[in-house]
């Protein structure tokens, strides 16, 4: 090899351009756009108290900013922006509730598509981090519900949060879908946000059939698929008993009542949800409360 | 998914093997019969062992590798099956990460080497682990029916999948789209079968990756690399994979295309290049007697571009005989702007297609391809052509000639014999390391490559200099005028006429003398976000209405191209998008903010190159207009100018009285 100089000159440039580089603000790939931006210029502005350090740290204010949150909530069983009829026509549920994090418009759908159906699990983490704000909200919610608002009402910490709740499960899926996918997308929201919080992660629910993909099938079709879907995974759910028991005898949970919060990516008929639910109530054999907190309302 | 490994003896010899359908193998070693496939191997094996446990993929290969990586090979069964032990044992240990050449591996080792027969014994403990098949125990698994069925969907599997490399559901998909419903319902089996046959490879779709040094076996254990995109490890991201049961790798890189993960099957078709092809060569040998000259005649081709072109053809034909050399040769084709490169490619394509290869055409940008494609089928009607880009119609055909985008080629394994990269400067190729990755894979060896620009990136310019890169240079436009040599104009920067709400006086009188001579005006600017109100400015100051923008955001960018072709758009505003594949009869060129970071030396020659295209109207007129001179600018200038004198030197320019060498 000859010696040449300009060769040389380059590798000093690169190198200098590199050693500035680490002085420079921490600038990151936004995981939405894929263009480079600056945290500290993406979380100025708006009001993102709510949202997590990672959430600002990875996507780029753009991105952050057309994220559809659903925050104005209609119908208040299944979580729904909008007047809903299915919950008129059913008013009976297994579930106390659901609630969502974002609107299934195109780009949260094309979103979850990444991630479901292509396989990008970097957005595993950030899917999570959208549910924290629609998570800590529906806590509140239920805070309310137990104890009516008093002078005694403190702010919520981590640990508060978790108090409210007996364990977080998640939608299964099936064995078949999990050789082809590979993850089950539910499992690890589920199990991102139960560590966030240490709330026990359970795997309560087992699928029993495999059936076609349910975004390829009509509401009657999914509701018709959905009936005895799920079963009990009466190992998990003992060791549940078990430690509702241990806990209430130190007397740390103030109420009687099981609390269960089912993890999913998207609500849209809620026949999934009711199925998981009703395969616990029907086991269950106790007081138990289940709520669901899904990623997209659609 | 998971996978088996097995050995067997045959021929008096052991071999391992990675299966995903263990009952073809075995009814492939031990009876060999088909069905109505008849007999497909005539080397039967005496006995085998397979390891009862599925392994995650990537390990069952891993453990087929370490076999292969011992050049002395075991003879009696009870060393056969300690080395399958150690084998498995060290692709296990591996996976979770401990040191692999350990234990049982080197004991083998030392057993084969030096006929140490203390310690090691196969016990009963390791006879639970394994299966043995015996001669004559055929399996009655499969039934004779569906053997045939699988030796016919083999067969089908082998012959479309030849030159490519496809993930799992691209492989059935393609198996599919090739009329065989019944392979693709069986796809796994009808694969395995390709793979006993020698006609397709099975592998993980990432791989150890050795930085090429056989020592390092085992080594480096979690150095990994995509075996289709070529990523190293950079590019791995690890997570727990519930289809092969461990944390297993996949690739971040060529996620676009189709997830490439540690445990998912990359199947590669094996294909016969040029050189095993003689079937054809006598028909093109008299063909071949012709002058170079003479076959070109043909073509229509200008002066420069015959010289061009038969100097291609040359090097393209330069004979395989010395391409035993099993590298991939490279032409440069260095070309102006508008000097008819696809013309020139089309000699070079009918070659290999006279010797029975297959050609393919590639580009970065989709645009190009769809417009290419009309007129590769003009050229050769007889030919079948399939024209690859995203969400392509004929995604699993396959034909004489390909035309593709560059990312396509990641589905392609040596499957072209003659592999044409148009716009190899153009992004996203130029700078892409997946993209050059995926152009070297298609090449078949020996097979010859033409790179086309007409700003070759530098390293190529300098290559091509000194005599280590092939090629050829055109430096005049097919209709035999010089480049419009690009005028400087000072004005204010983009943002300062937004601003002003007014255009600087100098460009506004540029404008309108180009509107005034009836040319169609392309506006260059460097952001997406300008384009729009740039475009309102201008129809605002020109007092014309026929303004419009576009962008590579603009869904409707075909549409205001065809409409600023069909002169309904007097003025296009746009961005580098529209740098190069659109030809525009009468059109002039301005550039602004021509000293912004975006607008490199290879861009301001592309713009230009928009200028005086047909032979009808061909001294359109070029403006950088910038508040500043700067290095690009006078580098494209003189670039132009170096072209242009160059033509005028060879003769290729037209005589001053017919109009040509008026500068």
């Amino acid at each position: 090899m000859s010696f040449r100089p300009t060769k040389w000159l380059q590798r000093l440039q690169s190198a200098f351009t590199s050693t500035a580089q680490l002085l420079s603000p921490q600038a990151a790939a936004c995981l939405l756009c894929g263009k480079l931006h600056n945290e500290a210029r993406s979380a100025e502005g708006l009001n993102r108290t709510k949202l997590t350090l990672r959430l600002q740290q990875s996507v780029c204010g753009v991105c952050l900013s057309t994220i559809p949150w659903l925050t104005r909530i209609v119908c208040h069983r299944c979580g729904r922006g909008i007047h809903c009829d299915d919950c008129l026509r059913n008013p009976q549920r297994s579930f106390i509730l659901n609630r969502s994090a974002v609107h299934y418009n195109p780009a949260m759908r094309s979103l979850l598509a990444q991630y479901k159906y292509r396989g990008n699990e970097e957005l595993a983490t950030l899917l999570a981090d959208m549910l924290v704000p629609a998570f800590e909200r529906m806590t509140a919610e239920l805070a309310l519900r137990i104890t009516p608002p008093g002078p005694a009402q403190h702010k919520q910490s981590h640990k508060n949060i978790a108090l409210y709740w007996d364990a977080i499960t998640f939608v299964p899926i099936s064995p078949e879908r999990a050789l082809d996918r590979g993850f089950n997308q539910a499992e690890q929201l589920a199990n991102d946000l139960a560590q966030r919080y240490r709330i026990p992660l359970m795997q309560l629910l087992v699928r029993e059939r495999h059936t076609e993909k349910q975004s390829f099938k009509t509401r009657s079709e999914r509701m018709r698929d959905t009936r005895h879907l799920f079963n009990i995974n009466e190992v998990e759910f003992d060791k549940l008993r078990n430690i509702k028991l241990t806990h209430r005898n130190k007397e740390e949970s103030t109420d009687r009542v099981l609390r269960v919060l089912i993890i999913d990516d998207i609500y849209t008929t809620g026949s999934t949800g009711e199925a998981c639910s009703q395969a616990l109530s029907l086991y269950s054999g106790q007081p138990l409360e289940i709520y669901i907190l899904t990623w997209a309302r659609s | 998914m998971k996978a088996y490994m097995y050995i067997v003896k045959s021929e008096g010899c052991w071999q391992a093997r990675m299966t995903i359908e263990p009952e073809v193998d075995k009814r492939f070693w031990l009876s060999g019969n088909f069905g109505e496939g008849g007999v497909l191997n005539e080397s039967l094996a005496a006995v085998g062992w397979i390891w009862r446990e599925a392994m995650p993929l990537g390990d069952a290969c891993r453990a087929v590798e370490f076999w292969n990586g011992e050049k002395r090979k075991s003879n009696n069964d009870q060393q056969a099956i300690l080395g399958m032990f150690a084998c498995v044992e060290s692709a296990i240990r591996e996976a979770e990460g401990k040191e692999a050449r350990t234990g049982l591996l080197s004991l083998w080792q030392m057993q084969k080497s030096k006929h140490v027969h203390q310690a090691a014994q196969v016990d009963a403990r390791m006879l639970e682990k394994i299966e043995r098949w015996e001669h004559g125990d055929a399996g009655r698994a499969i039934s004779e029916a569906e053997l045939g069925k699988i030796a016919v969907g083999a067969k089908l599997a082998a012959e479309v999948m030849q030159g490519r490399a496809l993930l799992r559901g691209e492989a059935h998909a393609l198996l599919v789209g090739a009329g065989g419903s019944d392979a693709a319902e069986r796809w796994s089996e009808v694969l395995q079968l390709a793979v006993l046959l020698g006609q397709v490879r099975l592998s993980g779709s990432i791989a150890a990756d050795y930085g090429g040094r056989a020592d390092a076996l085992g080594r480096r254990r979690r150095e990994r690399s995509c075996l289709r995109c070529g990523s190293g490890e950079a590019f791995m991201r690890r997570t727990a994979c519930a289809a092969c049961g461990r944390e297993c790798a996949y690739c971040a890189a060529c996620i676009g295309m189709g997830r490439s993960r540690e445990c998912e099957l990359l199947v590669i078709g094996q294909r016969a290049g040029l050189a095993g092809r003689a079937a054809f060569q006598s028909s093109s040998d008299d063909f071949r007697r012709l002058s170079l000259e003479r076959r070109l005649v043909k073509w229509n081709l200008s002066p420069a571009q015959t010289a061009a072109a038969a100097k291609a053809l040359r090097f393209v034909e330069h004979e395989e005989a010395e391409a035993e050399a099993e590298s991939i040769r490279t032409f440069l084709l260095w070309a102006v702007t508008g000097a008819g490169k696809t013309e020139m490619i089309f000699p070079l394509v009918e070659s290999v297609l006279l010797r029975g290869g297959k050609a393919l055409i590639a580009t970065p940008r989709r645009d190009v391809v769809i417009e290419l494609d009309p007129r590769i089928r003009k050229a050769f009607p007889e030919a079948e052509v399939v024209t690859l880009y995203g969400g392509s119609e004929q995604r699993w055909e396959s034909g004489d000639i390909t035309l593709s985008t560059t990312h396509q080629l990641l589905r392609f394994h040596q499957g072209f014999d003659l592999v044409i990269v148009d716009e190899i400067d153009a992004f996203p190729y130029h700078g892409d390391p997946i993209l050059h990755y995926a152009a070297d894979k298609s090449c078949a060896p020996g097979s010859a490559r033409v790179l086309l620009s007409a700003t070759p990136p530098r390293e190529l310019q300098r290559a091509a200099r000194r005599g280590n890169l092939a090629h050829a240079r055109v430096p005049v436009r097919y209709h035999r005028h010089p480049l419009p040599v690009p005028s400087l104009l000072q004005t204010l920067t983009v943002k300062g006429m937004l601003q002003r709400r007014r255009i600087s006086s100098k460009l506004l009188a540029a404008l309108k003398k180009s509107l005034a001579r009836e040319a169609q005006l392309f506006v260059f600017v460097q952001q997406i976000a300008q384009t729009e109100p740039m475009a309102a400015l201008l129809r605002e100051e020109l007092r014309i209405s026929e303004v419009a923008a576009t962008s590579s955001q603009d869904p409707g960018r075909s549409d205001k191209v065809k409409r600023f072709r069909a002169r309904e758009i007097r003025v296009l505003v746009t961005t580098t998008i529209l740098e190069r594949g659109v030809t525009i009869p009468k059109s002039d060129v301005f550039i602004l903010d021509a000293d912004g970071r975006l607008f490199d030396e290879a861009s301001l020659v592309q713009m230009a190159g928009r200028a005086g295209r047909s032979a009808d109207d061909p001294f359109g007129s070029v403006c950088f207009c910038s508040k500043e001179r700067n290095h690009s600018q006078v580098a494209a200038v003189r670039h132009i100018r170096t072209m242009n004198r160059m033509a005028r030197k060879h003769g290729y320019l037209l005589p001053p009285g017919k109009g040509g060498g008026v500068q």
